[in-house]
Order: structure tokens, then C-alpha cells, then sequence
């Protein structure tokens, strides 16, 4: 399936070794060489280069945000110097594409935006373009040069990235699993009543989560009835419904009598189209009914003052 | 609401035989109580539903009260046998009563998908005392 | 015209739960009701599910489009798993192959416009519906 483009967990990709990339980069044993070539003539070159890149940097107003001192500047700097002898070195293998993950990985974390990244390839490219543009050699050799250079570029780049908008996923399925993890506050709102607003989406390993919990605070508080509002779930399939029906059947092994909340007039037909079978769960529309059974159930009424 | 705390009922602990072949009983108010503990043996089980059907037999109780809160393993094994005393019991037009169950034997009997109809429960002991009087009656 | 498709692979629980929000997004823009909403992602679920369970991996493919009877979603879902042997008895109620609950197809089925199941052993299963916002 080539044309699946996204995976959000996304290690589709970094999986290749540095033979199928090149291959998919249509980049050759001869384009190689070209690069190897020119780099004879640009290498002295590439000190003043990534002074002058950094000249540019200078006058971003941001800069300071990303390179705190003069000595982080000048460790990004001699980090910059060795890429590019590495990229005129032209040794493409499995090492090489593991370096331009790091550099990925590492401007993932620093959070340094890849528009600043792709400016230092730019000007690069600019650059050899210069020095092509002064040499001898004939037009098309020169193109051909142009060429490779610019695929192996391409190339560098779609690995780092790759590897940039991978580590920013992650971070960001990290944050929103954690934001999810940490809602499950199973309270007492009254004496022998027991409530828990499910929010967010419940998946397997939660929903594991969430039994636990429950139960031991049965255990522990010995409340008779327990309250699940599912108002705030996103999605109630046969799977969610299953690990709802579990908790609840435990529940009342253990002597406390579930009931459910706030079934959406949305969520009550899509159940009742999956041809779930809730039992004899008590289930109710909003958590004010469901608040009168247990009051019920525990034997207490609630009256004006 | 009034709990009678009857003087027949001892620490179920004591009354617990060593060998773990024997069931202990109690009986309060009509109730029959059945303490049940963690099994030294397969043995136990088995015999369980013998001496409660011959037990209940004996006492025309109406009411089967199992105390699970010495119990914190589970197996289907042991649910299937538990499972048949409930049966046997509601033969004998006796209701049964599980009190206490652990949280981790609650999930593992839901997670065993093992039937859980045909009986009440409660939360422990005296719950389940209190449940037979207001709900099921003398 | 915007390309408003969506495609995923889907691998583990995590890619069905950005699958499903990314989806619930979609028919939220364009102003699906609450329960057009809920069947859609309730059926994306348990086709995205079923390719995690049986299948191990997959992909999915869902877009909002325009015909005479107006916006509907169209929704497919593929994967390279062992397939299903009978499709037509898999949409029967309280069929199942695994031992759980046989719920999710008929399920599905009730709940959308146009459903669709291909499948061959050993190539794989093809899910796809459509549900139409009017």
C-alpha cells in the first residue's frame, strides 16, 4: 500500500535501511560519485558558508530562543560543518541515515521549527549552485552534478522530517494518553454512594484501569451503589459496552448496585442498533435520575427544605 | 432496621477446621452461613456442596449466606463448584447470598464470563444479614 | 477542490483512537447531527477494532462526499488478514468466529447506509459504508 501516507505511530519509514531509501530516491552509485566530485571543490568552502548562515540566523528575531549562548551556537555550528562534510563525503549507508535521524530527533526535542533546518539546506543549495555556476565544466555535467546534489538533499531531508513530525507525535499521544489516564476520580458523594464521570475514550488497558480502581474503592469505602456517568465517553462500541457491562457485573459480585448515567438520546439508539443486551443494568438518561435511584436504594430521600 | 448480632455466631476463624475438609457453619436466625476460605485442596470444594445441601437439609433454612471475604483467589474451577451448591440450594427453594467478595475475585469471575444469575449479594456479612431480613424476610 | 480524504494505517489501539477523532472532526465540520455522528465513529470503531483484532494491521480511508441526496460519509477500511470465510454469515447476528460476542458487523450494518463486506481467505477483508447526513 505505497500511497498510505500517514501512520501516527509512524515507524513505517525509519524501518528502511539506506539501500531502500536510495533506491527510492532514484539516487545512484553515479549521482554519488557527482556529489563526491564536487565536494573536492565546495569543502573549503563550507566554513564561510555556515558563517554566512549564521549571519542570516542572526537576524531572525527568534534565534535567541533556540541558541541560549554563544557556547550552544558554536556547538550547533560545529555540528552544522561536520553535516556537510558528510554530505559532500557522500558514504551512504545505514550510519549516515542514523545521523540524520539524531539531527531529527534533536530538533524535535529542542522544539526548533524545521523551517530553520530547511533555510540551512536552502542556502546550501544556493551556494553550490554558485560555485557550479563559476566552474568549467561543461552545461549538462554541471546539471547532472545540480541534480544529485539536489536528489541527496531531498533526500537528508525527508529523513530528518520524517523523524522530526514522528517525535512530535509521540509527544503529542503522550500528552493526550496522560490527559485521558489521569480522569478516573472514583468519589464518594455520599455515604454508601460512590460516583465516576468517565470522560475521553476508553480503550482496553483503561478500561482495565478503571475496573481496578472501582472495585477497590468498593472495597474500601463498602458503598452499596455505585454511579457511572458516561455522558463525557466519546465513543460507546460493542468493545466499550463490553468493558461497561464487566465493570458493572463485578460491581454487584461484590454487592454494590451499579447503575449508569447520562445515556445521550444518540448513545441509547447507537446501543440499541449494536444489539447490545445491558440486562439488568439500571441505566438512566442524566445523572439527576440516577442520583433519585440511589438515594432510593440506600434508603434516604431527598426533601425541601 | 435492627441487625441481630446473634450469640450462636462465633469468629468464623476459629471455627475454621485445620484440615480444610470440613465446611464451617453458623447459624443465625434461620440463616445458614457458610464461611468460605481459601482451599488447601480440591478436596474442599468438592465436598462443599455435600455438607451445604445436607447442612440446609438438616436446618430448613431458607436462606444460604456464603461469606467470601477470606476468598481472594479464584478460579472457574472453584466458581463452577460454588455455582453448584447455588443450584442445588435453589432446588431446595433455599436463596443464596454471596457476601464480600474480594475486588479481585469480582473481576475474575466477570472476566471468566462465568454465570452470575440466580443469587444476591452483598456487600459483607452483615449487609447480607440485613439484605435476607428486608429483602427475602424470615 | 480541497482534498479533505483522509487515509491511516492502522496498527494499534492508539492509531484507531486518532482515526476515530480525526473522523469525528470531519463530519463535525460539515455538520453532521449527533447521531449521524455517533453511528459513523460507533461503525468506524468496530470495523478499525476488527482489523486490530484479526487482522493486525491496516488501513483506512474515509471522506466526506456529494451526491443528489446530499453530503454523506464514505468510509473503507482494509486489511491483509487471514479473512472471513462466510461474509454473509459474519453479518448474521450472534456470529462468532473468536468466542466474544458476534455483535460488531449486523451492528454496523443497522446502524449506516450501505455496507459492504469483501473478503477473500488469506488476501484479506474489505469493510466499507456509506451514511448520508440528510
Amino acid at each position: 500500500m505505497t500511497d498510505v501516507i500517514v501512520s501516527s505511530t509512524g515507524t513505517r519509514s525509519t524501518t528502511k535501511d539506506a539501500a531502500t531509501l536510495l533506491k527510492q530516491f532514484r539516487i545512484t552509485d553515479a549521482d554519488l560519485d557527482l556529489v563526491r566530485q564536487f565536494g573536492d571543490k565546495i569543502r573549503p568552502k563550507i566554513d564561510a558558508f555556515v558563517d554566512q548562515f549564521y549571519v542570516w540566523l542572526a537576524e531572525q528575531p527568534f534565534k535567541y530562543e533556540f541558541f541560549m549562548d554563544d557556547a550552544h551556537v558554536q556547538e550547533v555550528r560545529t555540528q552544522q560543518t561536520k553535516y556537510w562534510h558528510d554530505f559532500f563525503d557522500a558514504k551512504i549507508d545505514d550510519d549516515f541515515v542514523e545521523t540524520r535521524r539524531h539531527i531529527g530527533r534533536v530538533h524535535a526535542k529542542i522544539e526548533l521549527p524545521l523551517d530553520i533546518y530547511m533555510a540551512a539546506m536552502n542556502n546550501c543549495l544556493e551556494n553550490c549552485v554558485d560555485v557550479l555556476m563559476a566552474d568549467e565544466e561543461p552545461g549538462n555535467e554541471r546539471q547532472r552534478t545540480l541534480l544529485a546534489i539536489a536528489k541527496l538533499m531531498h533526500f537528508d531531508e525527508m529523513i530528518t522530517a520524517d523523524t522530526y513530525s514522528q517525535v512530535t507525535n509521540e509527544v503529542m499521544l503522550e500528552q493526550s494518553k496522560s490527559m485521558i489516564e489521569m480522569s478516573t476520580p472514583v468519589t464518594a458523594i455520599w455515604d454508601d454512594i460512590l460516583m465516576l464521570p468517565l470522560v475521553g475514550i476508553i480503550d482496553s488497558k483503561r478500561a482495565l484501569d478503571i475496573t481496578a480502581r472501582v472495585l477497590e474503592e468498593i472495597g474500601r469505602t463498602q458503598s452499596s451503589c455505585f454511579i457511572l456517568d458516561i455522558s463525557g465517553v466519546a465513543i460507546i462500541d460493542t468493545a466499550v459496552a463490553n468493558y461497561l457491562i464487566k465493570i458493572t457485573k463485578a460491581c454487584r459480585l461484590m454487592g454494590c448496585e451499579p447503575l449508569i448515567s447520562g445515556l445521550s438520546p444518540a448513545i441509547a439508539q447507537t446501543i440499541v442498533n449494536l444489539g447490545i443486551d445491558v440486562g439488568t443494568i439500571q441505566t438512566t438518561g442524566n445523572l439527576r435520575e440516577a442520583l433519585k435511584h440511589a438515594f432510593d436504594h440506600v434508603g434516604m430521600t431527598v426533601t425541601e427544605k | 432496621m435492627t441487625v441481630r448480632e446473634s450469640g450462636v455466631m462465633q469468629d468464623p476463624k476459629s471455627n475454621n477446621p485445620s484440615d480444610g475438609t470440613e465446611t464451617a457453619f453458623n447459624i443465625i436466625d434461620g440463616r445458614l452461613i457458610v464461611t468460605l476460605h481459601p482451599k488447601d485442596d480440591d478436596f474442599y470444594f468438592d465436598s462443599l456442596c455435600d455438607d451445604v445441601s445436607f447442612a440446609l437439609g438438616k436446618s430448613g433454612c431458607g436462606v444460604l449466606i456464603m461469606d467470601a471475604t477470606h476468598l481472594e483467589l479464584i478460579d472457574d474451577w472453584d466458581f463452577q463448584r460454588l455455582r453448584r451448591v447455588i443450584d442445588v440450594a435453589a432446588l431446595m427453594g433455599t436463596k443464596t447470598i454471596i457476601a464480600g467478595v474480594r475486588p479481585g475475585v469480582a473481576a475474575s469471575i466477570v472476566e471468566l464470563g462465568c454465570d452470575i444469575g440466580g443469587f444476591s449479594t452483598a456487600l459483607n456479612l452483615k449487609s447480607a444479614l440485613r439484605f435476607a431480613d428486608t429483602e427475602i424476610g424470615p | 477542490m480541497p482534498i479533505t480524504r483522509k487515509r491511516q494505517i492502522i496498527k494499534s489501539e492508539t492509531d484507531i483512537i486518532v482515526a476515530l477523532s480525526k473522523l469525528r472532526t470531519m463530519l463535525e465540520g460539515v455538520g453532521f447531527g449527533e447521531l449521524q455522528i455517533s453511528s459513523s465513529v460507533t461503525a468506524a470503531s468496530e470495523l478499525l477494532r476488527n482489523i486490530e483484532k484479526y487482522a493486525g494491521s491496516g488501513w483506512v480511508q474515509f471522506d466526506v462526499m456529494t451526491d443528489s441526496r446530499g453530503p454523506y460519509l464514505e468510509f473503507t477500511a482494509t486489511d491483509h488478514g487471514p479473512g472471513i470465510a462466510d461474509p454473509e454469515q459474519a453479518m448474521a447476528d450472534h456470529f462468532s468466529s473468536s468466542g466474544t460476542l458476534g455483535l460488531g458487523l449486523p451492528g454496523v450494518k443497522r446502524m449506516v447506509d450501505d455496507f459492504t463486506l469483501s473478503s477473500d481467505i488469506g488476501v484479506g477483508t474489505t469493510a466499507s459504508f456509506k451514511l448520508w447526513k440528510g
